[in-house]
């Protein structure tokens, strides 16, 4: 059976860390390195059912620390580095965690460059992809997180990457990013949730991570087919509905909200095209989640 | 000025497009461009790529639109690279 | 040489070794092609076998190699939109390094990456150019006064411009060498040798000798170490391409002379063989014009060869750093002399975000 992170001691996960941590999420391999607590914390909580593997070639090399200099004496800082480069502007110390999670979407969304990657989040169930493009503020990962924790398969939460040789959604099954209200909302409704430390005041307000399904995390490896696409909206006191949203429209949200459709050119345009043809497109607005589940529920009936 | 005759795509648009429903999406290669189009637009376009070069009356005529619609659909198109006219 | 980069450049000369290389040899290599600029080479050369390498290997070159030719896509357009902005100016425009393998689909262009066109015109074109580019929508990007007067008084070129919309990045240059420079070259040459390209009728390509001399003089004269080696490549495949030729070599030498660029084309010839295996004749780097002395050759040994490959730490050795100072000091002072030298690099350094 292969080495997953949650079969490491406490000590052995903090001593592979400091050294450099071999991890698959989908089809990349990332070596992180950390010599943070909160960040073995993380990983402990989050990532348990990963598998781990040795040597060879990794997608990514990752770290996050505390940034040396004066400054960390009275005001701590962390950074991320990809390989030698740092791309972001250092972060209070505590918010390590969550900009190990942003810094790996930011190589992915930034290098792998044979996908077409759109920014939403996607879930499988009967074989049926459905994809969430939602914009900030439309409770995509809310509706992300408790379609994961009621039976549907996680693929990805950010980033939907297409496989650019049959137009499959290829999974990646990382945590789910949880903000603000929605913390507190998915604790509630779904109280065996595991849910990692909360980083306040990050530029995205409050941020927790959920710990992906178990069975999502096995399957990781698996496609799926496209079959529709929902921009979720929540809104105080609406009664669940489905309506059909244009395809043109959609062909163009999937297009400008997407990390690389204008730099794939016409690839990113056939595989843009491919999708919308595959998929129904609509417009789902809601306010109570048990009925978001059973709208979701009868599209893949 | 009076208006120009002859229509034709671009040399350089290499085109693809897509309809849906009564929506065109059109996508220009060398420039990479992408545009959602209306269904009179897309209806120019589809009959020019058919058809090479032809004729702003013929124009009019197969695509089921008056002159000035067709001028001002014309003008719009040029203006992004997609056509060109003699 | 460090023996990490041993298989990196393996893979520049030989490309078909990397069906041999096993995964932890790629871990290496990706990252060290990568941080040179040259990913995307590695993809175009390995896209005739990539079945043969690890399909996670593959992702990488393969998505590198999509980006440049994305690159040349933009290219292509953009100087189709430029033609139209300058169609007004009188004589040659002639297009420089990327933009000239791109447009004319020489060897380099192959899976080469690009940040920016570069054009070079007669000076006295300087001022109309720049006004019909600002119609174009070309803008300058801001610099402060002590900025604009070092462009306008001792550089070669204006100071860069950015099309509004299309974001693109254009240099504009009246020389090969600043004219603050010690060394003095002849840009008119080079225009007057200039072809007009079939494709753009508007843009001019250099003559093959002019486009292997200015390659070698922008990786000797300017300061960006960090593209040393990827300048190197570019320079390996024009000599490849070219010098099949037996009379190339002899008309290289002479044009050397006129236009006053032996010595960089010394080195050029000498590293491209060095770290490239390029074929160049023994000849050709015995009677290279300027040709320094064995002792100065060996002291830019110790600075060159390292700084080659300082684009990624697990090719620098101990001397990398210090070597790459010293050649970034260098580059300065073959741009201009000490009493505006000095004052720059101060004011470089005091400059909290470097440019």
């Amino acid at each position: 059976m292969a080495l997953t992170l949650g079969l490491l001691s406490a000590r052995d996960l903090r001593r592979r860390l400091a050294l450099g941590l071999d991890l698959r999420t989908g089809p990349f391999r990332f070596l992180i390195r950390s010599r943070r607590e909160d960040v073995a914390r993380g990983l402990e909580r989050l990532y348990p059912d990963f598998p781990l593997e040795v040597d060879g070639f990794r997608d990514f090399h990752v770290r996050v620390d505390a940034v040396a200099g004066l400054r960390r004496c009275y005001k701590p800082q962390c950074n991320f580095w990809h390989d030698e480069h740092a791309p972001f502007k250092p972060l209070p110390l505590n918010h390590a965690f969550p900009l190990l999670e942003w810094g790996m979407n930011w190589c992915i969304a930034g290098y792998a460059q044979h996908y077409l990657m759109l920014h939403a989040a996607v879930l499988e169930r009967r074989g049926r992809a459905v994809i969430l493009p939602g914009d900030p503020g439309a409770g995509k990962s809310t509706l992300t997180a408790a379609l994961a924790l009621s039976g549907w398969r996680l693929l990805s939460d950010e980033i939907t990457l297409i496989d650019r040789e049959d137009g499959h959604i290829v999974p990646l099954a990382r945590p789910i990013s949880l903000k603000n209200q929605s913390i507190a909302l998915i604790r509630e409704a779904f109280p065996e949730a595991v849910i990692g430390d909360t980083a306040l005041d990050t530029h995205k307000g409050s941020v927790a991570h959920l710990r992906p399904p178990p069975i999502s995390v096995a399957r990781m490896g698996e496609k799926a087919r496209p079959a529709h696409i929902v921009f979720p909206r929540w809104r105080a006191e609406a009664t669940a509905r489905l309506t059909r949203h244009s395809k043109a429209d959609a062909f163009i949200h999937a297009a400008t909200h997407g990390f690389n459709y204008s730099l794939l050119g016409r690839l990113g345009f056939e595989l843009n095209a491919a999708l919308i043809d595959a998929c129904a497109c609509w417009d789902f607005e809601y306010s109570r989640l048990e009925d978001a589940l059973a709208a979701f529920e009868e599209l893949v009936a | 000025m009076k208006a120009p005759r002859f229509w034709r795509i671009a040399d350089a648009a290499d085109l693809a497009w897509r309809r849906w429903e009564d929506e065109y999406v059109f996508h220009h290669a060398l420039a990479n461009d992408t545009h959602r189009l209306s269904e009179p637009a897309g209806s120019v376009l589809t009959q020019l790529l058919r058809d090479g070069e032809v004729e702003s009356a013929a124009l009019a005529d197969a695509c089921g639109l008056d002159a000035q619609d067709l001028e001002a659909i014309l003008r719009a198109l040029v203006k992004i690279d997609f056509l060109t006219w003699r | 040489m460090n023996p990490a980069c041993a298989a990196f450049l393996l893979a520049l000369r030989e490309p078909r070794a990397m069906a041999g290389f096993d995964a932890r040899t790629w871990d290496k290599v990706v990252r060290q092609a990568r941080a040179a600029g040259l990913l995307g080479r590695l993809g175009a050369r390995a896209a005739g076998f990539h079945e043969r390498l690890p399909p996670a290997v593959w992702r990488h070159l393969e998505a590198a190699l999509t980006l440049a030719e994305q690159q040349c896509r933009a290219v292509h357009w953009e100087l189709a939109q430029l033609s139209r902005d300058l169609e007004g100016i009188a004589g040659p425009v002639v297009l420089l390094k990327g933009a000239a393998y791109a447009a004319a689909d020489l060897p380099p262009a192959a899976g080469r990456l690009f940040t920016d066109i570069d054009l070079l015109l007669p000076r006295a074109q300087l001022d109309a150019t720049e006004a019909a580019l600002m119609l174009g929508g070309w803008i300058s990007s801001p610099h402060d006064a002590y900025d604009l007067r070092y462009f306008r008084e001792w550089m070669h070129e204006l100071p860069p411009m950015q099309h509004i919309r299309r974001q693109t990045w254009l240099d504009v240059h009246h020389n090969l060498l600043p004219e603050s420079a010690r060394r003095r070259t002849r840009p008119g040459l080079i225009l007057a040798a200039s072809t007009p390209l079939p494709g753009f009728p508007r843009f001019s390509i250099p003559a093959p000798v002019d486009l292997v001399l200015h390659s070698a003089t922008h990786l000797f004269h300017e300061g960006e170490w960090q593209h040393g080696l990827r300048d190197l490549v570019d320079l390996d495949a024009l000599l490849r391409a070219y010098g099949g030729e037996p009379a190339f070599w002899g008309r290289l030498l002479e044009r050397a002379r006129t236009l006053n660029l032996g010595r960089p084309l010394y080195y050029a010839l000498r590293y491209a063989r060095r770290l490239l295996h390029t074929p160049v004749p023994e000849e050709a780097i015995a009677n290279c014009p300027e040709r320094p002395s064995s002792l100065s050759a060996a002291v830019m040994d110790v600075l060159f060869l390292p700084a080659f490959a300082c684009a990624h730490a697990e090719c620098r050795g101990l001397l990398t750093r210090p070597a790459a100072f010293v050649l970034y000091v260098r580059s300065h002072w073959l741009r201009m002399p000490l009493h505006l030298l000095l004052p720059h690099l101060l004011r470089k350094a005091l400059k909290p975000e470097g440019k």
